[in-house]
């Protein structure tokens, strides 16, 4: 490591400029809040819906620019939540309305929406307006640009997830392992899944300007996902999940701070991308301990 | 009263018909069958009574009030393959669950609960797996434990969507056992099923199903050739067994 790059990376932990804070805290807000509803996500196999949901966001995004004419939070959000939602709805309107099948519906209102948010983007440039500089920050994302009035948003949504899934913890697990039989006993199951939706659609939007549309989905699915291969508990599944998360985004983030060129969003999906790899193979239920078991077992067997 | 009565209801999947004009009425403490072909509506047909498929028409009572109104009194075995069994939960969890529905979105359990759900387990016989994790069960535990998250929901109108596919012969004996408890308790078990040869053994009344009810009556009266033969049309054979008894095998 060369004297610049140490340099650099005592400036991120010290947090030696105002913005590294606010890098900081929002990437891993990010974290926690995309794992811990991604748990919710994967268990309900909704995986490919938080893709969706993230690509679906861009033009929105586009549209809110090009009616305010600003990169301002509160139209950004909205625009950005509205296509979001519009393209989930859509997606149920298809499956239910013709013989597209559901995997196809989710591919085709993703790559349309995503398309259109490109376009926009791509003609947002030929503009003269300065404001439209940072823009191109939500297809990868940039945690360095992420402003005080973000996080405070990613922390609100956090606050209230986490007191949704403690309050509601019973009825959201019962109806997510079987929904069906939740809603004889009266447990709302289909309320419980829209208001899960609606919270997971808010958190997308909040988590692109630090880790992009293209790859949001990676934090919904990667930390759930490392966490489902550590343990066999619900409630740990979540905590876990959201440790990782935060982990993916500290680390992520430290990464783009550290080396030119790393985006953000990427550099969070590598590290929480490795973390799997690792849960993979030396978990508990890894590749590696399997392979020694059945290694044990036949050895037991044969003699 | 009774415990079930269902009057002209018509279920269906993109518009077709599924089920057609059914009318059943069910009197309490008994364990009906719900038997026919592939395809026939069974487990729509329970789908249907229990509100999870919105009908085309009818109406359905459960002790002579809607659904709504009784909701505790009502329990549901789905089957087994319909939920995902890596899903992170102990068996004990899952029993626990079915206390749920009593709890309301915001309760907590209370001891009450756990002792409720205890006792499940002991009376299906899967006690010593309490603190497993539900993968590691077989097909038979698995619907055990589905069983004792039923009976920890404390109902009297029980729905058993086919409870005996997938299980050991112990398994299938501990079901018939509960069922006979439940009946004797003054409890009503509806089962669907597919399996003809269990038919007359296990069930005080059947239900014919196919697309709409051919037949509904005591086990004794509806197990007929002709009726059996009218709901599983070209699909199904009588064969004279060799030692004189009748052997049937529906495709």
């Amino acid at each position: 490591m060369d004297s610049t790059t140490g340099d650099r990376l005592v400036e991120f932990f010290t947090f030696k400029y105002e913005f590294l804070l606010y890098t900081v805290s929002g990437s891993m807000l990010v974290g926690m809040l995309c794992g811990l509803l991604g748990t919710f996500m994967v268990l309900r196999r909704l995986s490919m819906m938080g893709d969706a949901l993230g690509h679906a966001a861009l033009p929105g995004v586009g549209i809110a620019f090009l009616i305010v004419q600003a990169k301002l939070l509160g139209p950004i959000v909205a625009g950005a939540a509205g296509t979001a939602l519009l393209a989930a709805v859509t997606v149920g309107y298809i499956t239910r309305n013709s013989r597209t099948r559901p995997d196809a519906a989710l591919g085709l209102v993703l790559a349309g929406f995503f398309g259109l948010g490109i376009v926009l983007l791509s003609y947002i440039q030929t503009s003269p307006n300065a404001a439209k500089s940072g823009l191109q920050d939500f297809l990868f994302g940039n945690a360095a640009a992420i402003r005080p009035e973000e996080v405070a948003l990613l922390g609100g949504l956090f606050v209230v997830s986490c007191a949704a899934v403690t309050l509601l913890y019973r009825p959201l697990m019962a109806s997510t392992f079987d929904g069906v039989q939740a809603t004889t006993m009266g447990i709302p199951s289909q309320a419980l899944h829209y208001g899960l939706m609606a919270l997971v659609a808010l958190s997308i939007v909040a988590s692109i300007q630090s880790v992009g549309v293209v790859l949001v989905a990676a934090m919904i699915i990667t930390p759930a996902s490392t966490a489902y291969l550590l343990t066999d508990r619900f409630h740990w599944m979540l905590v876990l999940s959201s440790a990782i998360g935060a982990l993916s985004g500290l680390f992520g983030a430290l990464l783009s701070y550290l080396f030119a060129g790393f985006s953000s969003g990427p550099s969070m999906v590598v590290v929480g991308s490795v973390g799997f790899a690792i849960a993979f193979l030396f978990g508990r239920r890894g590749l590696v301990r399997r392979r020694l078991h059945e290694r044990a077992r036949r050895a037991a067997e044969a003699a | 009263m009774n415990a079930l009565d269902v009057q002209n209801l018509t279920l269906s999947y993109d518009r077709d018909a599924v089920v057609t004009r059914a009318h059943l009425h069910v009197a309490a403490g008994r364990i009906v069958g719900v038997l026919g072909p592939n395809g026939a509506g069974k487990s729509t047909l329970i789908k249907g009574i229990l509100g999870l498929h919105r009908p085309d028409g009818g109406d359905v009572r459960f002790f002579g009030k809607p659904l709504s109104a009784v909701r505790h009194r009502v329990v549901y075995v789905p089957q087994r393959s319909s939920v995902d069994w890596d899903f992170p939960v102990t068996v004990e969890d899952v029993v626990l669950m079915g206390r749920y529905g009593r709890l309301g979105l915001l309760g907590r359990l209370r001891n009450q609960d756990r002792v409720i759900a205890r006792r499940a387990l002991d009376q299906i016989g899967i006690a010593d797996l309490a603190d497993r994790q539900i993968s590691e069960l077989s097909g038979g535990q698995q619907q055990r434990v589905f069983l004792a998250r039923a009976l920890a929901q404390d109902g009297e109108l029980i729905f058993m969507d086919e409870p005996f596919v997938g299980v050991d012969a112990a398994t299938e004996e501990a079901i018939v056992g509960l069922l006979r408890d439940m009946r004797d308790e003054g409890k009503t078990v509806i089962v669907v099923n597919h399996d003809l040869q269990t038919a007359r053994a296990y069930f005080d009344e059947l239900v014919l199903l196919n697309k709409s009810i051919v037949a509904h009556g005591p086990t004794d009266e509806v197990f007929t050739p002709a009726l059996l033969a009218q709901t599983y049309g070209g699909r199904l054979a009588v064969i004279d067994g060799e030692y004189g008894d009748k052997i049937l095998i529906a495709a």
